[in-house]
């Protein structure tokens, strides 16, 4: 079965277009933030993601380990409950399920899916610069490293599937809150940072 | 006609001049007020004929014309996305500051309304694919993959986890999506080309009220333009324009020009010609007022009969001022021939020869009306009309207002008496001559090639075409003429053939020659039929059910599937809402005694494609193919046939009725024209200019307007016969003036119209006096 998690942007017809126009906000914040933030050509770390999910009693915990190559894109490596790999770049989201069956899907036919894989990049990286472009966002620094960024999107096609985004980091992004259009909601943890050059495989997944 | 000698020796009748000046006020009011809000008509189509065997295809065009009256498509291409949007924001932000009636179109709403509005019927919505996949599914694996999906990275969906576990309503919205090229992005929408390495942000303007003004200005285009320059300012951008507005203000300004160009043109050319005549202001003046006259009435009458009048009636009816005024020349320059007649009786001498040549003029231009196009009907009615109003205005008032004496100039006397020099032909003369000339028309005839292509009415400017067809392609817009029509007895049997003919070009995709199969745009893609909808259910409901149990199995949850709208989703709901605005115009509604829909068809590449289509799309039940283009060429050529027929069983009534009134000597009032008629067909050959349907209909009017010079000619003997020739050359320089304009159209089928009638009537100019009647021979008329 076709797995297509998108946010597919749709009922096309030309009529159905979303206006909107992007402008720098609060830009000495984003500008402070950025320096605070490290920022190494490949990132990787463990992660623990919660999700609450509507019609659910309990929430949904999984484990993993994370790589972030900048410029090329993002494994999300989950090993509990279910081992399952995606990989998000520009280009596509790759999915490795258990049972070794791979699916890709090309944003070059999805561009909303290549908006989305961008802002996943853009969110694990802490590039704030790119974040401000699709988002509103309004924050504060704290103490002597740390600070906290929370995102409203711009634009009216991502506000139907995305309503708000927190973000908590010093050097690194510590924590991401992802709160849905749906009533959902998923928390992400982020620990052990490292910074290190792709292995072999890792280079491989990321596709020539 | 015969009028009581006393009135006629009191001098003018002046019931008659104040019976036409009433009739002149009625149409100076109706025209004072029709002017305060033009009814003009610019599209193409309103010139073409309802296809009365097609009420359907007649519908479906003009339903999905409607749809795009309104609307202006602006692309913005660049090396990268970046550029390109910035060049939209520049683009739009220069335009909207403008303020020349174009307004943004879509709203970011939309999206979410559309969504809302499926959400109920969610389970009954699926693509293709899922149907084959669902069929044989196996609920273990979806139900792994649904574990591994409720646990990874969130990438967002349409809808609520528990009302679609298995995410299948993402991949119908991008087949939704997938209908046209376009995708929002970053709050634009974009289009990357196929071809190049180029990105596209494409802008959407609706027009805003609903005057259309015909002052010849470029407002829209003119603004667009200037938001063109602004967008280009920082960098290399390409821009393209589309849309039907644009098209109809581009020739709303050419018709204007052309219009003015032709009317006031041929005007001055007359004025020059009768000043250069009579050197006198009366004439100049009366025969301004009867053309004034003329076209006054003929275009009051235009809009009486069809409520509206087509931009190229106008443009054609601008012609009208250099025959009109043949009339009034005819009348002075008797004037000139025999000064010492009262006005009253001269005009009586003159009237059966003036009557005779109207008659002639007006069936000429009346047989236009015999092929049922709306617009030659309209250009047929307008210059009879204005043609007999002249000839009113001059047979009322002329004699009235025409006092004092009437010298001419010694020009005009010259050419009257240089008829004299002209040879007449005879004997063995004539037969060489017309052997000659025969075989010259024969070679050029021989290379005359016939068109019927439906552009010969286009006159759209060759970039903004260019623009239209680029978008087109980048877009990947349906094609606007050729398409399925789908009809069935109720709204459910054309949902479900539909549905049909989807199928069999998707099973016979293989059969399609060529690259990658064109994609169809129907209903039934937003409104699936009844039927399908609940085959739809029975799979989705039972998959989603198992895969819920095993994922609450799996996590120690009690997870319930949502209820959903029992009903199906309903054509008239989906009709009634924002979410049917893309695709409402190809619903037809109740037609013919059913229901019918129109199946569009999106990315054909060539001709044998669309041949396959047709040949696969109606061995399905209720469908036809409809290629409104081809339909029309075809039957431009069965016009352009039949009209030929007319045009030879013309020239035989018109031999007749000359017989009736010369006798033997007919044929010299009626073979300058039919040879005249053969030489405008070599020209053509010559010149390589297309053979078409209006050629022909000039030749029609040709033997109308030619046949009175040889009429003029014959009515007149001795001393007359001179003056007849000076109306005559004045008449047919005047009147070639105006057609030489309209050759300049930048109108394909204007253009060959104007040029047909400048060469005919220069060569009837030149052949008439050949074959007059020497001055000795006097065959007395009226004893035929």
């Amino acid at each position: 079965m076709k797995r297509r998690e998108l946010l597919t942007l749709l009922p096309a017809g030309l009529g159905l277009a979303a206006a909107g126009v992007h402008a720098q906000s609060a830009p000495e914040l984003l500008a402070d933030i950025s320096r605070r933030l490290e920022n190494p050509a490949v990132l990787r770390g463990e992660f623990e993601q919660t999700k609450t999910i509507k019609g659910f009693k309990r929430p949904l915990v999984s484990k993993g380990t994370f790589v972030m190559a900048r410029d090329k894109g993002v494994q999300w490596i989950t090993a509990q409950p279910f081992a399952s790999t995606v990989v998000v770049t520009r280009e596509r989201l790759l999915t490795l399920g258990e049972s070794g069956a791979s699916r890709q899907i090309d944003t070059r036919q999805e561009p909303g899916l290549k908006a989305v894989n961008e802002m996943l990049m853009a969110l694990l990286a802490g590039d704030v610069k790119a974040l401000a472009e699709r988002f509103q966002a309004e924050g504060a620094l704290q103490g002597a490293q740390g600070w906290r960024l929370a995102l409203k999107p711009r634009d009216a096609a991502l506000a139907a599937f995305i309503t708000r985004i927190e973000l908590e980091g010093g050097r690194h992004v510590d924590s991401v809150n992802l709160h849905e259009a749906s009533g959902d909601a998923s928390r992400i943890r982020f620990f052990n940072h490292a910074a290190s050059s792709l292995s072999p495989v890792e280079a491989g997944r990321f596709g020539p | 006609m015969k009028f009581p000698a006393r009135l006629g020796n009191l001098g003018t009748p002046q019931w008659l001049a104040l019976a036409w000046l009433l009739v002149v006020a009625a149409i100076g009011w109706h025209q004072w007020q029709f002017w305060q809000a033009p009814r003009l008509d610019t599209d193409v189509f309103a010139l073409l004929p309802q296809d009365e065997k097609a009420p359907v295809a007649q519908r479906a065009m003009r339903q999905l014309g409607e749809q795009g009256e309104r609307r202006v498509v602006v692309m913005l291409g660049a090396a990268d996305w970046r550029a390109a949007q910035d060049a939209a924001a520049r683009f739009d932000a220069t335009l909207a500051a403008a303020h020349a009636g174009l307004r943004r179109a879509g709203d970011g709403g939309a999206a979410t309304q559309a969504l809302d509005f499926y959400r109920p019927w969610r389970d009954a919505l699926l693509t293709d694919a899922q149907r084959t996949e669902l069929r044989n599914a196996d609920t273990q694996a979806l139900a792994a993959q649904a574990l591994e999906r409720l646990h990874g990275l969130n990438t967002g969906q349409p809808t609520a986890w528990l009302a679609d576990p298995l995410g299948l309503w993402s991949a119908w919205w991008s087949q939704r999506g997938g209908l046209t090229a376009a995708r929002p992005r970053d709050g634009l929408l974009w289009v990357a080309d196929p071809a190049g390495q180029r990105d596209w942000a494409v802008l959407l303007y609706e027009t805003e009220g609903s005057a259309f003004r015909f002052d010849g200005d470029r407002r829209w285009g003119d603004a667009l333009d200037s938001a063109a320059a602004a967008a280009a300012a920082a960098g290399p951008v390409t821009v393209l324009r589309a849309g039907v507005p644009l098209h109809a203000e581009a020739g709303a300004v050419q018709g204007n020009r052309e219009m003015n160009t032709i009317g006031w043109g041929s005007l001055a050319a007359v004025i020059a010609l009768v000043w250069w005549a009579f050197r006198a202001l009366r004439p100049v003046a009366l025969i301004a007022v009867s053309l004034l006259v003329g076209c006054a009435a003929a275009l009051s009458v235009t809009v009486w009969v069809f409520g509206q009048v087509h931009l190229l009636t106008l443009v054609f009816g601008a012609s009208l001022v250099g025959v009109a005024e043949d009339f009034g020349i005819h009348y002075f320059t008797s004037r000139l021939a025999s000064p010492a007649t009262a006005r009253w009786p001269l005009m009586k001498h003159l009237l059966p020869g003036l009557a005779l040549a109207l008659l002639t003029s007006v069936l000429g231009y009346l047989v236009l009306a015999v092929v049922p196009f709306p617009g030659l009907r309209q250009m047929a009615v307008f210059s009879a009309v204005g043609l007999v109003a002249a000839f009113l205005t001059a047979v009322c008032w002329f004699p009235a207002l025409d006092r004092g004496t009437l010298r001419g100039s010694r020009m005009a006397s010259a050419v009257a008496a240089n008829l004299a020099h002209w040879p007449t032909l005879g004997g063995r003369r004539l037969w060489t001559l017309l052997a000659v000339f025969t075989l010259l028309c024969a070679w050029g005839v021989s290379r005359l090639h016939a068109n019927d292509d439906l552009r010969q009415l286009q006159s759209s400017p060759p970039e903004l075409i260019k623009d239209q067809i680029e978008v087109s392609r980048l877009l990947q817009i349906p094609s606007p003429a050729q398409f399925f029509v789908v009809q069935g007895s109720t709204p459910e049997a054309v949902l479900q053939r539909e549905e049909a003919l989807k199928d069999k070009l998707r099973l016979d995709a293989a059969a399609m020659a060529g690259t990658g199969a064109p994609a169809l745009s129907a209903v039934s893609d937003w409104v699936p039929s009844a039927a399908r909808q609940t085959e739809n259910r029975r799979l989705t409901a039972p998959a989603e059910q198992q895969v819920l149990a095993k994922v609450s199995q799996a996590l120690g949850e009690d997870l319930q599937r949502p209820a959903f709208d029992p009903a199906p989703l309903a054509l008239e709901a989906w009709l009634a809402s924002p979410a049917s605005t893309a695709t409402r115009a190809q619903w037809l509604g109740q037609v013919d005694g059913g229901y019918a829909s129109a199946v569009l068809i999106r990315g054909l590449a060539n001709r044998a494609q669309a041949e396959a289509l047709h040949a696969l799309g109606e061995q399905v039940e209720g469908v036809h193919w409809v290629d409104r283009a081809s339909d029309m060429s075809g039957l431009l050529g069965r016009f352009r046939v039949t009209m030929g027929w007319l045009l030879v069983a013309g020239h035989a009534v018109v031999w007749f009725a000359m017989a009736l009134r010369f006798g033997r000597a007919a044929w010299r009032a009626w073979l300058p024209t039919a040879l005249a008629s053969l030489g405008c067909l070599a020209v053509l050959g010559w010149l390589g200019e297309p053979f078409q349907l209006f050629s022909l209909l000039a030749l029609m009017l040709l033997l109308g307007m030619g046949v009175d010079y040889g009429i003029f000619l014959l009515e007149h003997r001795g001393e007359e016969q001179g003056h007849a020739w000076l109306a005559v050359l004045l008449g047919a320089i005047s009147t070639g003036l105006s057609f030489g304009l309209l050759a300049l159209s930048a109108t394909p089928a204007l253009h060959t119209f104007g040029l047909t009638l400048l060469t005919g009537l220069t060569l009837v100019c030149v052949l008439a006096p050949l074959f007059r009647l020497h001055k000795s021979h006097n065959p007395n008329p009226r004893q035929a």
